[in-house]
């Protein structure tokens, strides 16, 4: 008895975490309204699983924002400049 | 209190300005639109057009392209949505440069890896953080080009998922599940590098 309702609540922990891993990524995203993402929030502070994937998922979000800069070579650097030139000469041409 | 202001020539006098004359009041010029949506993006429209011509010097005609769209484009720019806007002049002007010069690249982009750009390191010599971060920019540029845009977009411009639709032009269902796959793979690369402790399921 007391094994079928462990496994009972293995598989309700099991169609938990498969609906919370689901908004995970919009989780992170900030895409989830208030009460999913409470939902979400509130799985994570039992399941050791989904919150460790929810943060090798944010630590790859935060490696790609610092990569952002990071890959700026100095090509795309001596680029960028070139490009700002070229948008200010678009708004010197609309002068009178 | 009522604004009072002139309207046009004559010396009628509009006693209250209702919100559409406000609007159009405060709406920028062109030019100043330009530089408040525009410029500010253009570390953005490089890094992404960068990522759609896989070649530097084309990313940036790509980009002068798109400036020069975006600029002819202003007056008709509602003040919606501007790095979606912004980012759907990129997508368009991208297509139809290809359209003229490489109509073959439009066939199936998805079958088409990027091809990795060679960027030795030796990860001892690195931080584990700038190793992490390597391994991602490596992933990253290993996703077909469908799913690096979305991942670029999202995670490294911050667009929202409708913004990143617009920009698109797809559904917001196509960008989260590209945005899904391409970061699941993104993590199966690290987690077989290692780096990643991913064991506790990807799905």
């Amino acid at each position: 008895m007391k094994g079928s309702e462990s496994m009972g609540e293995r598989l309700r922990a099991r169609g938990a975490c498969l609906v919370v891993r689901r908004r995970l990524q919009p989780h992170l995203d900030g895409e989830l309204d208030a009460a999913r993402a409470a939902a979400v929030t509130d799985h994570l502070t039992r399941c050791d699983r989904c919150r460790r994937q929810l943060e090798s998922f944010a630590r790859i979000k935060i490696a790609l924002r610092e990569a952002a800069g990071a890959t700026m070579s100095p090509k795309d650097q001596v680029a960028l400049r070139r490009l700002r030139r070229f948008a200010d000469g678009l708004g010197d041409d609309s002068a009178p | 209190m009522p604004v009072r202001c002139k309207s046009g020539d004559d010396d009628r006098v509009t006693s209250v300005m209702d919100g559409a004359s406000l609007e159009r009041a405060e709406r920028p010029s062109p030019a100043d639109a330009f530089q408040r949506y525009v410029v500010p993006e253009i570390p953005s429209l490089l890094r992404v057009g960068r990522t759609l011509t896989r070649d530097p010097d084309d990313a940036e005609d790509l980009v002068q392209d798109t400036l020069l769209r975006a600029y002819r484009s202003m007056s008709t720019f509602d003040g919606m949505h501007p790095r979606a806007w912004l980012f759907t002049i990129l997508r368009h002007t991208h297509i139809n440069r290809n359209r003229r010069r490489r109509p073959e690249l439009l066939e199936n982009p998805d079958d088409v890896d990027a091809v990795p750009e060679a960027r030795p390191s030796d990860p001892a010599e690195l931080t584990e953080r700038a190793a992490f971060r390597d391994a991602v920019i490596e992933a990253i540029r290993a996703l077909p080009i469908k799913m690096r845009v979305v991942v670029e977009l999202v995670d490294l411009e911050s667009f929202s998922y409708a913004e990143a639709a617009t920009a698109l032009g797809v559904p917001i269902g196509t960008v989260m599940s590209r945005l899904h796959r391409g970061r699941r793979r993104i993590r199966e690369q690290l987690t077989a590098s290692g780096l990643d402790n991913g064991r506790s399921g990807s799905r």
